[in-house]
């Protein structure tokens, strides 16, 4: 059994020995005297700038004028409605605060620098009056009013509690906690998450969830793999990338989750403010009838189908703080992904 | 140097209080020592070229820890690939700057980036869950979750 000594043992063999550190620093030296870093930056910049809009003139130029006819949101029984029909409630968080230039602002002690804000959370689990949303809402509520000081957590700390088995997956540490779930399971005929695992490759979590080829085939967008992970009935997370050339060229980090209904998992996702989005129904080309929503920082594809509900959860260029994914890019995914066997 | 706040001596202290540090998260993430060692002299330039004032060796250490991880992101993204398995280094560990024996580092390296950084920032750098929540800009409840995760796929390689 691995433990906390192990593992401080096997990093504090990773250093570099005297004769490498010189030859870094001397490196830097180099590096830096070559040439004034702040002027190369400066110059990048504006390189990387002037780049991108020749990029958006050929796109454009290239362009056939297809106009994206959005179609609003109707309050029809069985269609998807909107993200509001997902919403669990709001919450309050910490948002790093940003320079004018979107660099994280820290502390005195190294922070970074946080700012509570209230934002919108929605349920991944299904829509509005599901068992698995009624549940979820619950298990909110429930946790809005639990250890509110984090005095239990502290007394709890990161020693093991015994709910990492049966209840990890809640992040219980208390019998209270452990209890709780296993009343909100008997009272929505739901079963606990079980059996967790993770998965080497695209491949393998489709051939262990049994689901279809979801990433699908495009010749403008290229979907990879990063990493993922399910549970014994098929509920995935999948974490990747997704690439749509083209006229609507974009880049941007994605998470892909399927839940399986008559499962109750607690997962939340914080959109900000919902009403920062455009939403709008869309079939696809593989005829499933999805929730499209997008902003100026987060896009979202949601689909019910007759076993699970799924969230594409679109993040933009994470390491680059940046997030383009256009209306039209966002469909063009929506058509990729294929849905319809999940 | 002429548009840094800081001097030779400055940084070249700084240098040498963190660069295990920074060494140690590169490698974290590029698992060989000839990438590790360009992300460190990146990372070192990135705060020749900083414009902040540290106001303690914590605020520098965590600054450098961030600098340094996200200098890694996107050189893997420019690349355009992750670091490749471990058993890619090992053929030439010498070379590759890979300790020698070390199963428990493998097994850490095999995991999820974003796993690995928490073990690294938990069980050697030892800040607690809340601290590395603010580090890598998510809730603690994440921080616990990953954790969770990485030990139970570390207690899978190690069996």
């Amino acid at each position: 059994m691995m433990q906390r000594q192990d593992i401080f043992e096997a990093y504090e063999r990773v250093k570099p020995d005297r004769a490498a550190k010189e030859r870094m620093l001397e490196n830097i030296w180099a590096l830096a005297e070559d040439e004034d870093l702040m002027k190369r930056e400066r110059k990048e910049n504006i390189m990387k700038k002037q780049e991108k809009r020749r990029a958006k003139k050929v796109y454009y130029g290239a362009a056939a004028a297809a106009v994206l006819m959005l179609v609003p949101i109707t309050a029809a029984a069985g269609h998807l409605l909107g993200l509001w029909n997902l919403g669990i409630g709001k919450q309050k968080v910490d948002i790093p605060v940003k320079t004018v230039e979107g660099e994280d602002i820290l502390t005195p002690e190294g922070n970074v620098q946080l700012q509570e804000q209230e934002v919108d959370m929605i349920s991944l689990q299904g829509m509005a009056g599901s068992p698995e949303h009624m549940a979820a809402m619950e298990w909110q509520e429930f946790l809005e009013n639990y250890d509110t000081d984090g005095k239990i957590l502290q007394e709890v700390g990161n020693a093991a509690t015994g709910f990492e088995e049966e209840y990890g997956e809640y992040l219980c540490y208390t019998q209270e906690m452990a209890d709780k779930i296993d009343e909100i399971c008997e009272k929505y005929q739901l079963t606990k998450l079980n059996g967790f695992a993770e998965s080497d490759s695209y491949e393998d979590l489709c051939a262990k969830t049994g689901s279809g080829d979801f990433f699908g085939s495009s010749e403008n967008i290229f979907v990879t793999y990063g990493n993922a992970f399910y549970y014994a009935d098929g509920t995935f997370l999948l974490e990747g990338t997704a690439a749509v050339t083209g006229e609507n060229a974009c880049v941007t980090d994605c998470q892909i989750s399927r839940d399986r209904k008559g499962t109750f998992n607690g997962t939340m996702l914080n959109v900000g403010d919902m009403d920062d989005y455009r939403q709008w129904e869309y079939e696809t080309k593989n005829g499933v009838t999805v929730l499209l929503a997008n902003s100026d920082h987060k896009g979202l594809i949601i689909a019910e189908t007759e076993k699970s509900f799924v969230v594409v959860n679109l993040l933009g260029d994470i390491s680059g703080n940046s997030y383009d994914v256009s209306d039209e890019a966002l469909e063009m995914l929506a058509d990729t992904f294929d849905l319809s066997e999940t | 140097m002429a548009s840094s706040l800081y001097s030779e001596e400055d940084v070249t202290e700084i240098y040498y209080r963190h660069v295990e540090t920074v060494y140690r998260v590169c490698f974290s993430f590029m698992k060989n020592a000839a990438d590790t060692e360009d992300l460190v002299q990146e990372t070192f330039l990135k705060l020749i070229a900083c414009k902040k004032r540290f106001q303690s060796e914590n605020h520098e250490k965590a600054w450098l820890i961030v600098t340094a991880s996200n200098a890694c992101k996107d050189a893997l993204r420019r690349w355009g690939h992750t670091a490749g398995n471990v058993e890619d280094y090992q053929l030439g560990a010498e070379e590759a700057g890979f300790p020698e024996d070390n199963p428990v580092l493998e097994a850490i390296l095999e995991l999820p980036e974003k796993y690995r950084m928490v073990v690294y920032l938990y069980y050697y750098e030892g800040y607690n869950t809340a601290e590395i929540a603010k580090m890598l800009k998510c809730s603690s409840s994440t921080v616990r979750n990953r954790l969770t995760r990485a030990r139970k796929r570390l207690k899978k390689y190690m069996e």
